[in-house]
């Protein structure tokens, strides 16, 4: 190509006409034929989707993305003549709306790429005093855009897939979304601002000052939670650890032939064996409190599951089971990448093994664990399988008649019984699910960002 | 370049598949969808599909398997998606649900009469006046008595409490008699037997729902005494798995079940029989017992509403039920059907004293509450309290 | 006589405690096969109660009459009985299978790609964009599952195994994603600058060069994507509906659901046949778990 004189002018000449209207500014001043075209073209669709109007097929500005927008903020009209089958679906107009939501942020966030990429070339091409020819600007493309090129198949998914789901789940809360009276399409769902909330916080209700059920409700369980939550990782924990430093010990043989049998409870799925471990510790009928009567070790059977704090201790017993071998393997597993000198070298100055284990071996492996207990810690606060498959979160206690939530749920199962049994309740549900969020969050973004993986973020 | 072809053909493909509806193929054979549990009902529902295709040649039915207390919560997602069934089966409370959903269309048969079909059938298709289910089964649950043990079934409780005196034995697990004493559907009998039917008379005034009535604390009173003097166990140990073990090993000759266990107990070689639930003390009869309707209802979301109804009617038809009855056991709700095994019989017994299961939405909070409540109550707590917390909860709801 | 006292005192000593670690073990052993036992005896039991009274975890009559159901295709009657038919188990196997295998290789794609990237290249928004993927991840998703299932619906992608399989790979790439980047970091460039002076395009370096060097992480993804969406019920079924496309968790669990639903025992046989491989695989890739978590644990 023939070097003209580029006008340096282009640098900001480019960008604002690529802000008029996307790919203006590459057709016109920077010879990004293609490129243009395309920005263009996208531009022209999303025009074409806010204006036409299919129903109608006029162009009045009340396109899909018009209405779906609108849809959102109005969830339905009333439209009792039509039949069931037309009416407004709150909930599909309030999952359609975030969809198109999010289409017009990604739509935006390329309409802010398009004109950064404007200035961007403009500024290459000056300094370079040419356009770029085709090799060029191919070859250039193929470094720069593989990375996004890479990446965006997972910004999409996760968009749809992830942030829609989130953001209707936060959303509900502000509704009254429930069964009986607010099931569509038959009937409306409606925004009720934070009526959901002061249901769930506060502590007392009415002019008499009653204690509020949720409340209360909701403080017995969230403590629970959290309490589980320690225990669990904790007790797995050690126990695994335990297991792992037993077997690693030469004075055990065949240790091999433990490790296999160890690793049964982890690959049985706990579906089962759960269920197996309900009918087990049956009070009365169960083969487990049957024979330590019969063998006179008790005289009253244990109630295992049906006393409340019985059966918190129980849950936590039994999740040892199922829980220690994963630690066993990965305490085993974060030993054997001790380095063997820091042994050798602490018995030549005549340190016993107990000694060794306590200054070496587990400072090292705690070191190392830390940020996996710690997603563990997490990841059990949420261990809706536990819980459901032994207890269904029984026994009951007194507010469970007016809330659903025994004496041993979680936060995340007594969510599930929100969702998923009569009466639905998925505004309260989703109030507990964000609160569950919330809590969440410090632990992750704790765990997160003392790995070395994202301090060593930077190329 | 790959980058903007991949983010145009991205944002391409999203608006065409946001905006474009799923398109149902209407290329040639019309397709009925049904819904029906597994089991006896589904063998049933292919032969009845086989059948319909025989007159009407342009017709496909096609079964799914959603079980039929799943059907109500699949169709408020699946119907107004367009993909639910044309007719599906659900049981007859969950009527109101469906209804305040806007899911079922009328059954505006005028041959579903009282000459043709059982009470229980006409009651518990209807809301508000209207019709809306077509009957496919009735069914209530009942005495199971086993025949080696006790020859002939107790009329009252009081007697099953005499027997209890000679055959309970703890440590060897024998008690006279066993249910799922913390479910909500067997427990009914301790309202309604004393004198407080859910709901009111007619089983559809949310305002009378009587769950802390003088008479349902009476009713509840006795439930508790039954504990200590008949089944010493706490309610979380009395599943309806070991009831039916116990029962299958015979070490608890009588329980009270359903007709869905007849298979199982008779594959087990067990003598059993079936009776009327024993009378209350001071009562002349047995208890009022729940029983469920098993209904066929039209999806307001169907694209053939009259085809889909045409069908629903063909099933409630004699033939059809009379078939349908020697496939599954299941009592059929027609007046003109004849009972002949002695399985059903009993079943049927118990039936003339049962009522259908209310099917106001408020029948949801029914079960959760008074589920939890009897559980409690069984284990001891106070029956007023709880009741009264229990009466709170259905206020609540809405 | 002192040194062969202390000798004597200190064998003695160590048979104590080797005797004393072996009860341990032995104890525990029995712990964790007692359960399994049962669990076991409940799959060859004829009858459906799954709740035996029985002390010794063995049924009186031992059978594979439950097996036999299982297996059956479920448009035929069980050979023995007169009317019960089988249940579309291998189906569901089959589907499980299929999708297992479908979401680990998307999971592997798109895990290893992002992985690669976010370790080699810099840009803007990189540290905020991991760490909201992972914080994303935490909020429980059962009512999400609406949103979801409407989602599906759009792209007609319900009742299909391919919308499922979407779903299970989006899920689990903020976890992996950072996992193989773990790996990437620790990975040294020389070998691709080398490659890139040579004057491969960034693409043939990822393709030659990078991912088979990843094989061991590769491996362990794997294994983890492979066995996650066996025993998950909720969500599929909310997305299934033919008894043809139903996964094993979904069948399984409509075994047991339900007040007449009561076959107990189909339901453990049902289970056990999924848990034997799913052993099998543990077991043999006990060393490898091992090796990939020490690598993670010396990266760090």
């Amino acid at each position: 190509m023939k070097s003209t004189k580029i006008d340096p002018k282009i640098i900001k000449k480019a960008p604002i006409a690529s802000a008029c209207f996307m790919g203006l500014g590459q057709i016109v001043y920077l010879k990004q034929y293609i490129r243009g075209a395309f920005f263009a073209f996208l531009e022209a669709l999303m025009l074409f989707f806010i204006v036409f109007d299919p129903k109608n097929l006029s162009f009045n500005f009340q396109g899909p993305v018009v209405k779906s927008l609108v849809g959102l903020i109005t969830l339905g009209e009333e439209k009792r003549d039509l039949p069931v089958k037309l009416r407004d679906h709150s909930i599909f107009m309030m999952i359609t709306g975030l969809i198109v939501l999010i289409i017009c942020i990604i739509y935006i966030s390329t309409y802010i790429f398009n004109i950064r990429d404007a200035k961007k070339s403009a500024e290459r091409i000056v300094q370079k005093e040419k356009f770029p020819s085709m090799i060029e600007t191919q070859k250039f493309l193929q470094e720069k855009a593989f990375p996004y090129f890479g990446i965006l198949p997972i910004i999409i998914l996760l968009a749809f897939f992830t942030i829609v789901p989130l953001l209707f789940s936060g959303l509900v809360a502000f509704t009254n979304y429930s069964s009986p009276d607010h099931i569509p399409p038959n009937n409306l769902v409606d925004w009720v601002g934070v009526d959901n909330f002061v249901t769930m916080f506060s502590p007392t209700v009415g002019e008499s000052s009653q204690a509020n059920t949720w409340f209360g409700a909701f403080g017995r369980v969230a403590i629970w939670t959290l309490v589980w939550a320690f225990f669990s990782t904790i007790t797995c924990y050690f126990t695994g650890m335990f297991f792992s430093v037993i077997l690693q010990d030469n004075r055990v043989q065949i240790s091999k032939f433990y490790r296999i049998i160890f690793i049964l409870p982890y690959a049985i799925p706990p579906m089962l064996t759960l269920f197996v471990w309900q009918n087990l510790l049956n009070g009365t009928f169960g083969p487990i409190n049957r024979t330590l009567i019969e063998l006179g070790l008790i005289t009253e059977p244990i109630r295992w599951l049906t006393d409340p704090k019985m059966a918190r201790l129980t849950l936590i017993l039994v999740n040892i089971w199922i829980g220690f071998p994963y630690s066993m393997i990965l305490t085993t597993s974060s030993m054997t990448a001790i380095p063997s000198q820091l042994y050798e070298a602490a018995t030549i100055d005549g340190a016993n093994k107990w000694y060794q284990f306590r200054s070496i071996t587990l400072p090292l492996v705690l070191f190392q664990t830390l940020p996996l207990l710690i997603m563990q810690f997490a990841g059990n606060i949420n261990n809706f399988g536990a819980v459901f498959f032994l207890t269904s979160g029984g026994p009951t206690l007194r507010d469970t008649i007016s809330t659903q939530a025994g004496a041993t749920d979680l936060l995340i199962s007594w969510i599930y019984k929100l969702t998923y049994n009569t009466p639905n309740q998925y505004n309260l549900a989703s109030v507990l699910s964000i609160l569950v969020f919330i809590v969440m969050v410090p632990f992750a973004v704790f765990s997160f960002t003392r790995t070395k993986s994202f301090k060593e973020g930077e190329v | 370049m790959k980058k903007l072809l991949a983010v145009a053909t991205i944002m391409l493909v999203i608006f065409g598949l946001v905006f474009a509806n799923g398109g149902k193929d209407g290329k040639g054979a019309t397709q009925l969808k049904i819904w029906e549990s597994e089991g006896p009902e589904k063998d049933f529902m292919l032969w009845a599909a086989a059948e319909f295709e025989k007159t009407h040649p342009n017709v496909k039915v096609v079964y799914e398997p959603v079980g039929s207390v799943d059907a109500r919560a699949k169709i408020e997602l699946d119907g107004p998606a367009g993909v639910g069934a044309d007719v599906f089966v659900a049981p007859h409370d969950h009527l109101g649900a469906l209804i305040n959903g806007g899911h079922v269309l009328e059954n505006t048969d005028p041959n579903f009469n009282a000459t043709n079909f059982v009470d229980a059938a006409l009651i518990g298709s209807q809301y508000n006046g209207v019709k809306y289910g077509y009957p496919l089964a009735v069914e209530t649950y009942a005495l199971f008595y086993n025949k080696d043990i006790v020859k002939t079934p107790p009329k009252t409780w009081n007697e099953v409490v005499e027997f209890s005196k000679t055959w309970n034995n703890k440590s060897q697990n024998k008690y006279a008699i066993a249910w799922a004493v913390a479910d909500a559907y067997f427990n009914y009998i301790f309202m309604s037997g004393f004198g407080a039917p859910l709901f009111g008379p007619n089983g559809d005034d949310r305002a009378q729902h009587n769950i802390n009535s003088k008479a349902s604390i009476e009713g509840l009173n006795y439930y508790q005494y039954l504990r200590k003097t008949v089944l010493d166990i706490p309610s979380a140990d009395i599943t309806g798995d070991f009831v039916d073990s116990s029962f299958t090993e015979g070490t608890v000759p009588m329980i009270i079940t359903g007709p869905w266990k007849f298979a199982d107990f008779t594959k087990a070689n067990i003598n059993f029989g079936v009776a009327p639930i024993p009378a209350f003390p001071g009562k002349a009869t047995p208890p009022t017992s729940f029983s469920g309707v098993r209904l066929a209802f039209v999806s307001a979301y169907t694209d053939h509403p009259e085809l889909a109804e045409e069908f629903a009617r063909f099933l409630t038809s004699k033939d059809v039920l009379q078939k349908r009855y020697e496939m599954t056991q299941q009592i059929p709700p027609r007046t003109d059907i004849t009972i002949s095994d002695p399985l059903s019989a009993g079943i049927l017994a118990q039936a003339a004293y049962a009522t259908p299961m209310p099917t106001i939405p408020q029948m949801g909070t029914y079960w959760s509450a008074m589920g939890a409540a009897f559980g409690s109550i069984w284990d001891g707590a106070n029956v007023t309290e709880q009741l009264n917390d229990a009466a709170a909860a259905m206020e609540a709801s809405k | 006589m002192n040194k062969i006292n202390k000798n004597t005192t200190a064998l003695s000593q160590s048979t104590i405690i080797k005797v004393f670690l072996n009860i341990i073990l032995l104890i525990t052993v029995f712990i964790v096969l007692y359960p399994i036992a049962f669990t076991i005896g409940a799959a060859f039991t004829r009858t459906n109660s799954l709740a035996s009274t029985s002390i010794v975890p063995w049924p009186k009559e031992p059978s594979l009459y439950q097996f036999q159901r299982l297996l059956t295709p479920s448009d035929q009657i069980v050979s023995g009985t007169t009317n019960v038919r089988g249940t579309n188990y291998i189906t569901w196997y089959k589907n499980t299978l299929k999708i297992a295998i479908m979401n680990t290789i998307l999971t592997v794609i798109l895990c290893t790609t992002t992985g690669y990237i976010f370790s080699r290249f810099k840009f803007g928004l990189k540290k905020p964009l991991m760490a909201s993927m992972i914080v994303l991840q935490l909020f429980p998703s059962f009512i999400g599952m609406i949103a979801t299932y409407v989602i599906l619906w759009r792209i007609n992608g319900l009742d299909t195994h391919w919308g499922l399989v979407l779903v299970y790979a989006t899920g689990s790439i903020p976890y992996n994603s950072w996992l193989m980047k773990g790996y990437f970091d620790s990975m040294p460039r020389s070998i691709e600058e080398a490659a890139r002076v040579d004057g491969a395009s960034p693409l043939a370096t990822y393709l030659r060069i990078i991912v088979p060097s990843a094989r061991p992480q590769i491996v362990f993804l794997t294994l983890v994507s492979f066995t996650g969406p066996w025993m998950d019920f909720i969500f599929p079924r909310l997305v299934l509906r033919s008894d043809t496309k139903k996964t094993l968790a979904v069948g399984l669990f409509e075994l047991i659901n339900g007040r007449a639903n009561d076959n107990f025992t189909m339901f453990a046989a049902g289970a056990l046949l999924v848990a034997i491989p799913f052993a099998i695989l543990f077991i043999a890739g006990q060393k490898n778990m091992l090796l990939s978590l020490a690598g993670d644990g010396l990266k760090e």
